[in-house]
């Protein structure tokens, strides 16, 4: 596995977009994990990442960003500590069409809490009517939370959708480390 | 008085406005309770610290901006 010193983290639940938004991002071809989807009452997508799936965005002075897309399946959970060390943040991406879109951020926030100050969250496939599930859930539910993470309702197929959650991640460093631009 | 120059430097502030902070507190009988060195006194080397990571992190921000046109 390739490890950068600079990370951005993908996570979320399966069929959520990562690969996509990695996809749409990188500056190389993705290196990608994927293997047919065995978990059919969870997503019905045909294939899903089984590995890490590996972008890549270089900046001036040759200067190296990893993209990392973490399975979405818990059963993987163990690879998270290693590729979140040192990442510059995560951003989460959530299926709206998920049974419980909210207990799956809630899951995924309380992990990558961990590692990194720095999440933004995407909320994903609201375009597609599988749900009775209102969007509003997800503002109602960050603010009983006390919670302050961007949120966006993304397509994560879209590159302007995927730089959207990328400056509001950015922006999220500079607060945190009290930088103004 | 070497002190209450050293901490007017590194702050930044006027050598008189930190000699009237103490002169107040001495007044008020308040000065015990204020230990210049332990509580209101940060070590310049972790001062430059924190601006070189604010520094290295706000350049890395800035290319990164710049990469994708924010």
């Amino acid at each position: 596995m390739i490890l950068q010193q600079y990370k951005i983290v993908f996570a979320g639940s399966m069929g959520a977009g990562k690969t996509e938004a990695i996809r749409s991002l990188s500056d190389i071809p993705v290196l990608s994990t994927e293997a047919l989807n065995t978990d059919q009452e969870r997503h019905s997508k045909l294939e899903t990442t089984v590995g890490i799936d590996y972008g890549e965005v270089t900046l001036e002075d040759d200067l190296k960003i990893g993209l990392y897309g973490t399975p979405g399946q818990s059963r993987f959970d163990f690879i998270w500590p290693v590729i979140c060390q040192g990442a510059i943040g995560a951003i989460i991406l959530i299926d709206h069409n998920v049974e419980n879109p909210l207990t799956e951020i809630e899951s995924y926030l309380e992990t990558f809490q961990n590692y990194t100050d720095n999440i933004a969250i995407g909320i994903t496939h609201t375009d597609e009517i599988k749900t009775n599930q209102d969007t509003s859930i997800y503002k109602d539910w960050l603010i009983q939370q006390d919670l302050y993470s961007p949120l966006f309702f993304i397509d994560s197929r879209k590159k302007e959708d995927v730089l959207l959650l990328l400056e509001a991640l950015i922006t999220s460093v500079e607060v945190n480390h009290n930088i103004s631009v | 008085m070497q002190k209450c120059q050293k901490i007017s430097e590194q702050y930044d502030i006027p050598l008189s406005l930190v000699q009237k902070f103490i002169a107040a507190n001495i007044t008020t009988q308040n000065i015990k309770k204020i230990n210049l060195w332990d509580k209101h006194y940060s070590p310049p080397s972790e001062i430059i610290e924190k601006t070189e990571e604010q520094s290295f992190v706000k350049n890395f921000l800035g290319k990164l901006r710049r990469k994708f046109g924010f």
